[in-house]
């Protein structure tokens, strides 16, 4: 795969102690030295999984000059080949000549995994293989950066964040909405005791089908497009014939398979991974799971709700005007636009962390000063990609690892569960199980088709 | 009843309907229904209830068995239903497939309430009831929620696996996979060695805590070739038998290469003495297997170690630290022999840190990082850091800064004051992560001799928490070189600090000019009602001297923001005839950001001054004014002949604001009336055109006619009057507007406004 043109052809692992370039810069790593030695010392990634995500992870990388495109990679050759002539495009015009073939397109990751010259991936390939590609990069020595949710299953979640500890592998989960300045700066302020003690959360659960799961139920069979390899596309997943709901071409949106239990997990998939990530962080809960969860059967609570050991609530709504008509926790004046975080409730007042349509809101207006922020707008200008690579150079911990990529996962994996189950469910978040609950424990995991294994 | 949308559902028993969709109301009967079949179990119906009025009227939903309602199976009262609201209702129980009944009945309120109808193309059991008579070519509009999990009795999925469908055999899995026990085990255990279903057995059996499935997963490791075995010896890893080791090290030794590795895998998982010693026994192995038999020896030590078997584990981890273990085995097994080493790790870490191999390295800074938080491992760390080469200092200064230690502060303090610049940056980066305990190392660093290292020392308090941050600030304020004030306003701007204002307000009376200016900058981001009349009074002291531009500036930013118009603007005013005429002429233009009456009647008068610097002004500002009450002074300005260009100004912002479409529209048409007379020139007539067209009456319509005639006018009062038209084509003037856009349509030369006016015609001509 290696091309002798390439100039990434010393590897970061070389610079991290100056064994080929001198001076300290080149120590640094690549990326810290970037602004030193330039073009001669890129990172080598490749981007498995080239639907809208994948894409636009490839655009980021193509467009940053401390990261060198050694592959793409999909099962459907029709993406992985037009990802290879943006790469090549884009190389070109850098390099002023139409003649430059850096990158490859590849059908099957595990030929990225085995090529030394790779020094990271990102994975933005449907959610079924989230956890395996990542685990397996891990084992091939190769950083990660791995689309959200990162695992389908609890238990698929655990094993990422043990492998990751065991490789001493750089993970960061694709959740970047908490790297988003302004959000950032409220949540820290919600952590940081800023509304006293947050006695209710609440943030978004989608329907699918009329459901709070995904379905699951057999789809017709349809001719499998050509280029497309089918049997490598499900995976490790319970064989389904293809059918176009799953995959086609022209993209038909983002993530169209997540309706489907075997491939995606719906609001998780959509938008809760991003929401409970922003959420648990601001309620100083990122690195556990609740210990209750309480199914609106038990008369509790009008919609799914989460109690934490602190004694946080967090609940799950269909839309914002819940909190407003049902829980009357803010006032029906306040707006509550937008998603992918929450709004929080506590003894001093309240406040949104939401992106999408526009400002944070909250009450007494006084917290925006205490928060030094005298514009309520939320831009969408975050670190996450820049955070990663810098950790990639100094080891150190990105700021959605895979411990918080897998309980940011965890969470809606519970809600799913006592949807599913259809009652409300105890939990222990130091062991990771269901308390006295067969049924529930077994939803969290699932046996693997062969022959992947994680 | 707003126009209802249909939205995205599951509907599993979906009928070929017709386009029309007709509300019926519950009003007119006593019971709506609506039979229907659910291919797959049923967890709850949600039926759209047109309400005509939000939250007032309410049902009841009940689910029966048939039409002839035997059986009522969940029944739901609802009340203040709001508009085209699916109304749900869920059975205790997911429903297993088969035909049922809905129906709504006794209506509460006194809104209008009901259901939504469609025709079917043919006649079919499954359709709406009206008061129980079935209508066979009538549908309701409803939606069905599969079940996600649906709950069967165990015989029955136990009959659905010894049975011939693929589907049913399937599904039983799945439902076994959380439902199924020790009775289940022989069933699925059959299906292990079929390739269609072998891997939904393992779905249903992998998880089931019953010693039952490992005694059938170890005969079965004794049957199964190939894939199947790989899957199962996958499995077996998941459960991590210890009672399997020893097939899985008969099957480490077997020609297949996937079975191998699979057996070499599963062994590293179960993680026991006896798995360890036969990985062991194995290695390196054969070059088709070697991978698998080092990734699972490395598991391996790591469940010795999670098991509390250090002893095992590290002697374990050393063996796997050296060649011919793969780099990437080398270097994850070095992480973990510190780590099984327990406190004596630190002696390997440090040696790892002195090694000057990159592999050892890497492992070092992923353990000071990310696994070891003890105080004491920074101590050892940064104990290291004099012997290191320059390079590996900077990344272990990072590694430092990562752990949010102010332990290190003292070390890094010595590495950031002398020393190789790059060394010296990295530690003043570093010193931002420890709180505190760093601002006193860093605030001295704003002094050095190095441009690059005072900036990353700025950076660096400027990272600081809020505290610590406010505390350096003020101290940098305090302080009587005017370039380190300049660092402490940099400060409060780039952290937005609350509760500096009079500090800021004591900057901008500073003896050094750029500290003014700085300040102004700030607060024209941070200042509030409070900083006014410091602002004011800068201003005053600059008299129009270099600060100037940016107080006003900073001034206009302030009282646009502080609220309280009146009285920011009484304060602002007061006095203003005696100042000098530039700080009078800064104060009226702020006066124009702020409003109301109190800064009207100051700009007012001023605008009747003599010529000067302060009149212009004043005028300019009164054209600027953002309401009608800039019109009484304006009038008479553009009436007023020998106003010259003022007079002209003064009529095109009166156009401006019969123009505003925010301001009250009888203010508006009034100034219309006003200023008409007044508009000779085609430009203005352009823009009076453009206001008119901003009304819905007929009088504006009126008055925009004589313009269609002059060739230059013309298509500007076209426009207009399709504005005024399509504001009035629905109303009972709509006839009215034949003629008039008769004369567009024959008069435009632009086809687009033809096209529109056309539009407009076929809407108000009478059918």
């Amino acid at each position: 795969m290696k091309d002798a043109t390439n100039p990434a052809a010393v590897t970061r692992r070389q610079l991290l102690c100056g064994a080929t370039a001198a001076g300290v810069g080149a120590l640094l790593g690549p990326v810290r030295a970037r602004a030193q030695v330039a073009a001669n010392a890129r990172l080598n990634v490749a981007v498995i999984g080239l639907g809208a995500m994948g894409r636009g992870h490839l655009g980021w990388a193509l467009g940053d000059p401390a990261l060198q495109v050694v592959a793409v990679c999909d099962v459907d050759r029709l993406r992985a080949e037009e990802s290879l002539r943006r790469a090549e495009t884009a190389y070109a015009d850098r390099a002023g000549s139409s003649g430059y073939r850096g990158p490859q397109a590849i059908n099957d990751y595990r030929e990225i995994l085995a090529d030394p010259a790779v020094d990271a991936v990102v994975i933005a390939t449907p959610d079924h293989w989230h956890a395996l590609q990542a685990i397996d990069a891990a084992k091939a020595g190769k950083d990660v950066y791995c689309e959200k949710p990162i695992s389908l299953t609890i238990a698929e979640g655990r094993r990422v964040r043990e492998v990751m500890r065991q490789y001493g592998c750089i993970f960061q989960t694709g959740t970047q909405y908490r790297s988003i300045a302004t959000l950032r700066k409220v949540v820290e302020f919600v952590r940081g005791g800023g509304l006293g003690q947050v006695q209710h959360a609440f943030t978004l659960w989608s329907r699918v089908e009329g459901g709070y799961t995904p379905v699951s139920y057999p789809l017709p069979a349809e001719p499998v497009p050509a280029g497309l390899d089918w049997d490598l596309w499900v995976g490790p997943a319970p064989w389904r014939p293809y059918n176009s709901r799953f995959h086609r071409n022209p993209l038909p949106g983002v993530v169209p398979w997540a309706f489907c239990d075997d491939f995606g997990a719906a609001s998780v998939t959509w938008h809760h991974s991003h929401a409970a990530d922003v959420t648990q962080y601001a309620l100083g809960v990122e690195e556990t799971s609740p210990v209750e969860i309480h199914h609106p059967v038990d008369g509790k609570f009008p919609t799914l709700t989460m109690r934490f050991a602190n004694g946080v609530l967090l609940h799950l709504v269909d839309d914002w005007g819940v909190v407003k008509s049902v829980y009357q926790a803010v006032p029906a004046d306040a707006r509550l636009e937008g998603n992918f975080g929450g709004v929080f409730v506590g003894e001093r007042g309240w406040l949104s962390a939401l992106y999408g349509k526009g400002r944070c809101e909250g009450q007494p207006e006084g917290l925006f000063a205490e928060m030094g922020m005298p514009r309520h707008e939320v831009g969408w200008g975050n670190d996450h990609h820049r955070n990663w690579l810098d950790c990639l150079a100094s080891r150190a911990r990105p700021q959605t690892d895979a411990e918080l990529g897998h309980r940011a996962a965890a969470i809606g994996h519970l809600a799913h569960i006592a949807f599913k189950l259809h009652r409300s469910l105890r939990y222990d978040p130091v062991k990771e199980s269901f308390v006295d609950d067969s049924e529930a424990n077994r939803l969290c995991s699932r046996a693997l088709r062969e022959p992947w294994r994680m | 009843m707003r126009r209802h949308v249909l939205t995205a559902g599951l509907l599993l028993a979906a009928l070929p309907l017709l386009a029309a969709t007709t509300p019926e109301t519950l009003n007119d009967r006593t019971r709506l229904g609506q039979r229907f079949t659910s291919l797959r179990h049923l967890a709850a119906v949600a039926v759209c209830v047109p309400s005509w009025s939000d939250n007032e009227g309410g049902l009841t939903l009940t689910l029966w068995d048939t039409p002839e309602r035997g059986k009522n199976l969940a029944s739901r009262v609802v009340t203040g239903v709001r508009d085209n609201e699916y109304v749900e209702l869920r059975p205790a129980e997911p429903l297993p497939p088969g035909s049922y009944y809905w129906e709504i009945s006794d209506r509460t309120g006194t809104t209008r309430i009901g259901l939504y109808c469609n025709e079917l193309e043919a006649e079919s059991a499954d359709c709406a009831w009206f008061d129980g008579q079935p209508a066979a070519k009538r549908r309701f509009l409803f939606q069905l929620v599969a079940a996600s999990l649906p709950r069967q009795q165990l015989t029955a999925l136990l009959a659905a696996l010894a049975g011939t469908d693929a589907e049913l055999k399937e599904a039983a899995c799945r439902q076994l996979a959380v439902f199924g026990s020790a009775e289940a085990v022989p069933a699925l255990a059959a299906l292990l060695a079929d390739a269609k279903f072998a891997h939904l057995a393992r779905y249903a059996l992998e998880g089931l805590a019953d010693p039952a499935v490992d005694v059938a997963f170890r005969e079965a490791l004794h049957k199964l070739t190939g894939r199947l075995l790989v899957g199962l010896l996958n499995s077996v890893a998941v459960r991590r038998d210890g009672g399997a080791v020893g097939r899985l090290a008969e099957l480490l030794k077997v020609a297949d290469p996937e079975v191998a590795g699979a057996a070499a895998v599963a062994l590293g998982r179960i993680g026991t003495p006896a798995a360890a010693a036969s990985l062991e026994a194995a290695l390196p192995g054969p070059e088709s297997v070697r991978g698998e038999l080092y990734e699972g020896a490395l598991e391996c030590a790591s469940q010795l170690l999670a098991a509390g078997r250090s002893g095992p584990a590290t002697a374990l981890f050393d063996r796997l630290r050296l060649p011919p273990a793969p780099r990437v085995v080398q270097r994850a097994a070095t992480r973990g022999a510190v780590l099984a080493r327990g406190p004596a790790g630190l002696a390997l870490l440090q040696q790892l840190l002195r090694s000057g191999d990159s592999e050892q390295l890497w492992a070092a800074m992923w353990v000071v990082q990310q696994e070891w938080p003890q105080p004491g491992i920074t101590l050892a760390v940064a104990a290291e850091l004099r012997g290191l080469p320059a390079a590996t200092q900077v990344a272990v200064i990072e590694a430092l800064g990562h752990r949010r230690d102010r332990a290190a502060v003292p070390a890094l303090q010595q590495c950031a004051s002398a020393g190789e610049l790059p060394v010296r940056l990295a530690a003043v980066r570093a010193l931002a992560k420890l709180g505190p305990a760093a601002a006193p190392v860093l605030l001295p660093l704003l002094a050095d001799a190095t441009p690059e290292l005072r900036q990353a020392a700025l950076a660096s308090l400027a990272a600081l928490p809020a505290e610590p941050l406010a505390a350096a600030a003020r101290e940098l304020l305090a302080h009587p070189e005017a370039a380190r004030r300049r660092d402490g306003l940099a400060l409060v701007q780039r952290r937005s600090l609350p509760a500096m204002g009079d500090l800021l307000a004591a900057a901008l009376r500073d003896p050094a000019v750029e500290v003014r200016q700085d300040a102004a900058k700030v607060l024209t981001e941070l200042g509030g009602a409070a900083q006014v009349l410091a602002l004011r009074e800068a201003l005053l002291t600059a008299a129009g001297g270099p600060p100037a531009a940016g107080l006003e500036s900073a001034l206009a930013a302030v009282a646009g923001r502080a609220g309280a118009a009146e009285t920011v603007a009484a304060q602002l005013a007061d006095g203003l005839p005696l100042l000098a005429p530039v700080v009078q002429a800064s104060l009226l233009r702020v006066l124009g950001t702020v409003g109301g009456q109190r800064a009207l009647q100051a700009v007012v008068a001023a605008s009747g001054g003599p010529a000067g610097e302060v009149r212009t002004a004043a005028r300019e500002v009164l054209c600027d004014w953002r309401t009608t009450a800039a019109a009484p002074t304006l009038l008479p300005l553009a009436r007023d002949a020998a106003a010259g260009a003022d007079a002209l100004k003064a009529l095109r912002a009166l156009l401006r604001l019969a123009g505003d479409a925010d301001l009250p529209a009888d203010q508006r048409w009034a100034l219309c009336q006003e200023v008409r007379p007044l508009v000779q020139r085609e430009a203005e007539q352009k823009l009076l055109l453009a206001a008119l067209g901003t009304f819905a009456t007929r009088a504006a319509l009126d008055l925009v006619l004589p313009y269609l005639e002059p060739a230059a006018t013309r298509e500007e009062a076209c426009s207009a009057l399709l504005a005024v038209a399509d504001k009035l084509a629905g109303g009972a003037e709509a006839a009215q507007l034949v003629a008039p856009l008769t004369q567009v349509v024959q008069r435009s030369g632009n086809a687009e406004t033809v096209k529109r006016a056309q539009a407009l015609l076929a809407r108000v001509t009478p059918q």
